[in-house]
């Protein structure tokens, strides 16, 4: 019996750098990674007031940030435990197809020696 | 359809099958090396027919674990590449909180941790996760992954190719697929929004919401499994002078049925079992109003008895926010509804509990419609603001440095104009969500008008003979529930202090230890 399934190709997992500025572009552009470094120098003549809401603004960013990340990772680390179960069982089977055929083999042989 | 096959039953029944070839083969029998010294060799057969059973099993042995041991590695390396992709995400997300400075308390707390965490990894030469080491034991894999029993058999399910396919189909391999489940996140959270917004429901054109479905709505901390829809009639404090207390009597949730018990004591010639009837008679009236709301559904009100005595209710009155009343069918809340109804009253005279309910429920629904339309035009608005900002800032990184400050003024206003439209977005949010609080509202005041009604209309019942039976304290007391109970006008006229007064002790007990007792001022007709 020869395996009915194809080799699985694990799911690809993003970088946690691209993971997070992936979701972060769509929330808060200035929250990117390579935006940071540059945000001491764009506010650094904000008011108290300014970076009162500023901060209030990255919160709320943060907090659909967290979010989009823990439905993202839900749904990534079922990809891997998907791949998991069908590797696993992808193993099962080439197995069984080898050892059919090794059998096959075997009592081909013995019935040959036999006559 | 799954069924269980066994992994290692096959490898069983291939041995069998192994044996059974050999013990049937005619003889001369092949020979067979490694089956012991004392087998010997045919010298009939050529050296090149011989089998190598031995061999052959160590094949078919290693077979099984050189793939069962790529699975594992493949499957190792992948957990190991996302623990450390989450792991890479959280500190960048970290960094990210105390690059910009907007770090909660909650993440400073964090970051500590972490950076605790940091040093200690950095003292440990290996990584102790089971995932990333390689060392666990193939069974204990398959039993985690649910694929073995726990005699290690391991679980073939019929449709892997299905599976293999779906995984490859929802591989996020890119980070466009990321953004595309970012999308579907935002459509998940609109439709939770929706749901909450929602609250109970409504049953058609009328608009009228369900009653809440979960036990726990009623979230007065009452224990729900109390909430059996049958307001017990017995009482553990029992009155010192009680004349025969200790016999209780079983509700059949039902308040006629268990108005009839009290009213066939009441008939009694004997005193104390005219009394007992007369307890019976006020215990399941308190209960009933205390416990009970909706077809049995409700909570037991004395558990809120602090929240919601009839001074602190009545001072807040309907100025109380539905926030402070955290409960749906508490005491509280109902003090709340009922002084609204009162203020309404007030305005309107004769204006009956379901005009009133009537006015609520066609106000909600008004609002949930523009609350409504006005979240999805907000939405919009946020959505090509966010669009148009990311466009402008492209255009401006392009840009030469020296002409772009037209472009930056150009995103400061729309930047300005996005933080407006999302505060406006915030406020629609909060008032669909004191939506629910208002439906919860309309709940409360449908269940306390049709339970009045439900008593009203069993007092009525009461069979004169029963009353002309009782002495005239007891008599007084009966007479002022049964005339005092006006469900459309959300009236209970409780006897008067006196009246109360005439009564043995417990039987007093009885009505003033009621929650709903405590609040009579806001059930008291405004009539009289």
């Amino acid at each position: 019996m020869s395996p009915q399934t194809t080799i699985p190709t694990p799911p690809s997992v993003p970088s946690g750098h691209d993971i997070y500025d992936a979701i972060m572009k769509t929330i808060e552009p200035e929250l990117l990674s390579s935006e940071l470094p540059l945000l001491s120098q764009k506010y650094g003549q904000e008011t108290g007031e300014e970076k009162a809401a500023r901060m209030a603004r990255y919160a709320k960013a943060f907090a659909q940030y967290d979010q989009a990340y823990e439905t993202y990772i839900t749904h990534l680390r079922q990809q891997v435990r998907e791949y998991r179960h069908a590797s696993f069982k992808w193993a099962e089977e080439e197995t069984n197809g080898k050892e059919d055929a090794v059998m096959n083999q075997l009592e081909h042989q013995m019935l040959s020696s036999s006559l | 359809m799954k069924h269980t096959h066994s992994f290692f039953s096959d490898f069983q029944d291939k041995e069998h099958r192994l044996i059974h070839l050999l013990e049937d083969s005619n003889p001369p029998l092949p020979a067979i090396e490694g089956d012991g010294p004392e087998q010997k060799e045919s010298t009939d057969k050529p050296k090149t027919e011989k089998i190598d059973a031995q061999s052959t099993s160590e094949d078919v042995n290693s077979v099984g674990e050189t793939a069962l041991a790529d699975a594992e590695k493949g499957s190792t390396d992948l957990q190991g590449e996302l623990k450390k992709a989450q792991e890479d995400v959280n500190r960048i997300r970290l960094a990210a909180a105390l690059g910009s400075g907007g770090l909660s308390a909650e993440e400073e707390h964090s970051a500590a941790e972490q950076r605790l965490a940091e040093a200690q990894m950095a003292g440990l030469a290996e990584d102790h996760n089971p995932m990333s080491g390689g060392e666990v034991p193939l069974r204990e894999i398959h039993l985690e992954m649910g694929i073995a029993d726990s005699a290690g058999d391991v679980a073939v399910t019929e449709t892997p190719a299905a599976a293999v396919t779906e995984t490859h189909e929802q591989k996020p391999d890119t980070i466009n697929e990321v953004e595309g489940v970012l999308e579907d996140v935002s459509e998940t959270t609109d439709h939770v929004t929706e749901k909450v917004v929602q609250g109970g429901g409504g049953d058609g054109a009328g608009g009228t919401p369900d009653a809440p479905k979960d036990d726990d709505i009623e979230g007065d901390g009452s224990d729900p499994n109390l909430n059996d829809g049958s307001p017990s009639v017995e009482t553990t404090d029992k009155p010192t002078d009680s004349p025969d207390t200790e016999e209780t009597v079983e509700s059949t949730g039902d308040i006629k049925t268990d108005l009839k018990k009290a009213f066939n004591l009441m008939k009694s010639n004997d005193d104390r079992e005219r009394d007992k009837g007369v307890v019976l008679f006020l215990e399941t009236i308190m209960n009933w109003l205390d416990g009970k709301f909706g077809n049995g559904k409700g909570v037991d009100a004395k558990t809120s008895t602090e929240n919601a005595s009839t001074e602190n209710m009545a001072e807040k009155g309907s100025e109380a926010t539905s926030e402070q009343n955290d409960v749906v069918h508490g005491p509280a809340r109902r003090a709340r509804l009922m002084n609204a109804y009162r203020t309404e009253q007030k305005k309107q005279p004769g204006i009956t509990a379901t005009e009133f309910i009537a006015i609520k429920e066609d106000s909600i629904q008004k609002d949930e419609k523009s609350l409504t339309e006005a979240k999805d035009d907000l939405s919009k608005e946020e959505k090509n603001l966010k669009d148009r900002l990311d466009i402008l800032k492209a255009k401006r990184d392009k840009e030469d440095p020296k002409k772009r400050g037209p472009l930056d003024a150009e995103i400061t206003e729309t930047e300005t104009e996005l933080k407006s439209v999302e505060k406006k977005a915030l406020e629609n949010k909060d008032a669909l969500d004191k939506l629910t609080d208002r439906k919860n509202d309309i709940v409360v005041l449908k269940e306390l008008r049709d339970k009045l009604k439900t008593l009203q209309d069993a007092l009525k019942e009461l069979p004169k003979d029963v009353l002309d039976n009782l002495n005239d304290a007891q008599r007084d007391v009966l007479n002022a529930f049964i005339k005092g109970i006006d469900a459309e006008t959300y009236t209970v006229n409780f006897p008067t202090d006196e009246q109360i007064n005439q009564l043995p002790t417990n039987a007093q007990d009885v009505i003033r230890n009621s929650t709903f007792y405590t609040q009579k001022e806001v059930y008291r007709s405004q009539d009289k």
